[in-house]
């Protein structure tokens, strides 16, 4: 049934939100014949800047537009239908989940590509090399191994993951919350502050949980150790090494998880479809 | 054998009382209506019956469970309103049902909505009233389900309409399943109820077979005007 439920959300979503991808593709082509047209390089790192900020207003968008799709689809008259299957409460959700994932990490994708290519696009309009002037930078830092960098990024995007996976678990139990009384007399600014209340709190004890608990990894060049002080395992390798504390992002993927629990709570025994 | 069991049900909106500890059971294989006024809580009720409202005191069982996982899969309800995604054509709901309903026979929906002249390339939100319920009654009608709940299933098509939807509805049922009807066209049902159900002031009024109602020559719109004359 998950699979099925996938399907229908990511097909309902694609309806609702593929005339962003088509704007997104329209001003990008446009930007880029400009970039390819002008002589002038600004003029063509203008293009890059212009193609990053539609990414960046695109991100918002698609967030606020998931949190529209999940209060229509599961409150709205679409409710009678979603909330008619002889599905699970839970496998509802995180087919709900999963979709909403799915199109906010394509745009994310999108928009941290298009900083990339901007920032290229100033640092060659400058008459510098980006790839030079990222190791030049990273040097400074004394990062130079290439696994470390690596593993940094992809340590980078899968912590960015996880709080994108509070914030959308934060988002249903809020609009779930904006359906149960006394919270649905405030409507939707119930459900704005309690998402902002909620997110905040996960990612402030998450913040607290990484300064308390040194749990981490220590990536040298030649192996990743998992350390339970990384203070102390930081102090005993090179200056080639990184380390993360991984506590924290561990402690908000557990809430992530748990917000779920009340979230399928509330829509199996509170909530009303009007 | 009963398949809807409800004991001391109450539901309230606020301060306003809709049901107000009723208890009644309905029997398997018939065809019930529930009848009472505007705003006797037919609709909560039918809801609470199709696991849609879920913050009530009392015991509510189909086939002997909670509604829930289990009973929806056996239940097809027809709410007031059209519940179809505003995305989906009428094609797409068609597999939307397919999907996630065993009982439901593609098929058949098909033939339904050729007989009806849905075309099944058209966004259902882009049609009218009749024709969207049409479109919800050939998908729910379409499933062979052990309980129907319809919900003024022919309230929003015109009288010319009527006849032939009710009609479609007594063709397409599953045999020996029960449907539950609420609706305020009396006169145009009656003659299909083999059992009723009045509520009126959060009571149960009635609950009763046709043929005892009528046992002395009275259609069920006296007696329900007789009922309803003394409540309200």
């Amino acid at each position: 049934m998950f699979g099925k439920l996938l399907k229908n959300d990511i097909k309902a979503q694609w309806h609702s939100m593929s005339f962003v991808f088509l704007g997104i593709v329209i001003i990008a082509g446009v930007a880029e014949i400009f970039t390819v047209t002008t002589k002038n390089k600004m003029g063509s790192a203008l293009g890059g800047l212009l193609v990053f900020l539609v990414l960046l207003f695109a991100c918002v968008f698609i967030v606020i537009k998931t949190a529209s799709m999940f209060s229509k689809t599961m409150f709205g008259r679409a409710g009678y239908l979603t909330l008619s299957l002889p599905v699970k409460t839970s496998t509802l959700l995180r087919s709900k989940t999963v979709s909403s994932l799915i199109w906010i990490f394509g745009v994310y994708a999108l928009c941290f590509g298009s900083l990339f290519l901007w920032m290229a696009q100033v640092q060659e309009a400058l008459g510098e090399d980006f790839v030079n002037s990222a190791e030049s930078l990273l040097s400074i830092f004394g990062v130079p191994s290439f696994l470390t960098i690596s593993f940094g990024v992809i340590y980078l995007i899968v912590s960015l993951a996880i709080i994108v996976l509070v914030m959308v678990e934060a988002m249903q139990l809020a609009i779930t919350c904006s359906h149960v009384s006394p919270v649905s007399k405030l409507g939707k600014f119930g459900a704005i502050v309690i998402f902002f209340a909620v997110t905040a709190l996960v990612l402030y004890v998450s913040g607290a949980v990484g300064e308390l608990i040194k749990l981490g990894l220590v990536v040298t060049p030649e192996r990743i150790i998992l350390s339970s002080n990384i203070t102390e395992a930081a102090a005993t390798v090179g200056k080639d090494s990184l380390t993360i504390c991984v506590s924290g992002d561990i402690y908000s993927l557990i809430c992530a998880f748990v917000l779920h629990l009340p979230t399928a709570y509330l829509i199996k025994n509170k909530v009303n479809i009007m | 054998m009963d398949i809807i069991k409800v004991q001391g049900l109450s539901k309230s909106y606020g301060n306003k009382n809709v049901l107000n500890d009723i208890s009644f059971d309905l029997p398997q294989g018939e065809i019930i209506g529930l009848l009472g006024p505007n705003g006797c809580g037919k609709t909560t009720l039918m809801k609470i019956l199709t696991g849609l409202i879920h913050d009530y005191s009392g015991s509510v069982l189909i086939n002997g469970e909670k509604p829930g996982e289990n009973t929806k899969a056996i239940t097809a309800y027809l709410p007031e309103q059209t519940f179809v995604h505003e995305w989906m054509r009428n094609i797409d709901a068609v597999n939307y049902f397919n999907d996630f309903f065993k009982d439901f026979d593609k098929n058949k929906a098909l033939e339904l909505m050729q007989r009806f002249d849905l075309p099944l390339k058209q966004k259902s939100k882009t049609m009218s009233k009749g024709m969207q319920e049409k479109l919800l009654l050939s998908l729910v009608m379409s499933r062979e389900a052990s309980l129907y709940v319809l919900d003024e299933p022919m309230g929003g098509v015109d009288p010319a309409t009527r006849a032939s939807i009710l009609d479609f509805i007594m063709k397409n049922y599953a045999e020996k399943s029960t449907l539950l009807i609420s609706t305020h066209l009396i006169n145009d049902l009656q003659s299909v109820f083999s059992h009723a159900l009045f509520i009126g002031g959060g009571k149960v009024l009635v609950n009763s077979s046709v043929e005892e109602l009528t046992m002395n020559g009275k259609t069920i719109e006296d007696v329900f005007k007789e009922v309803f004359s003394n409540v309200w």
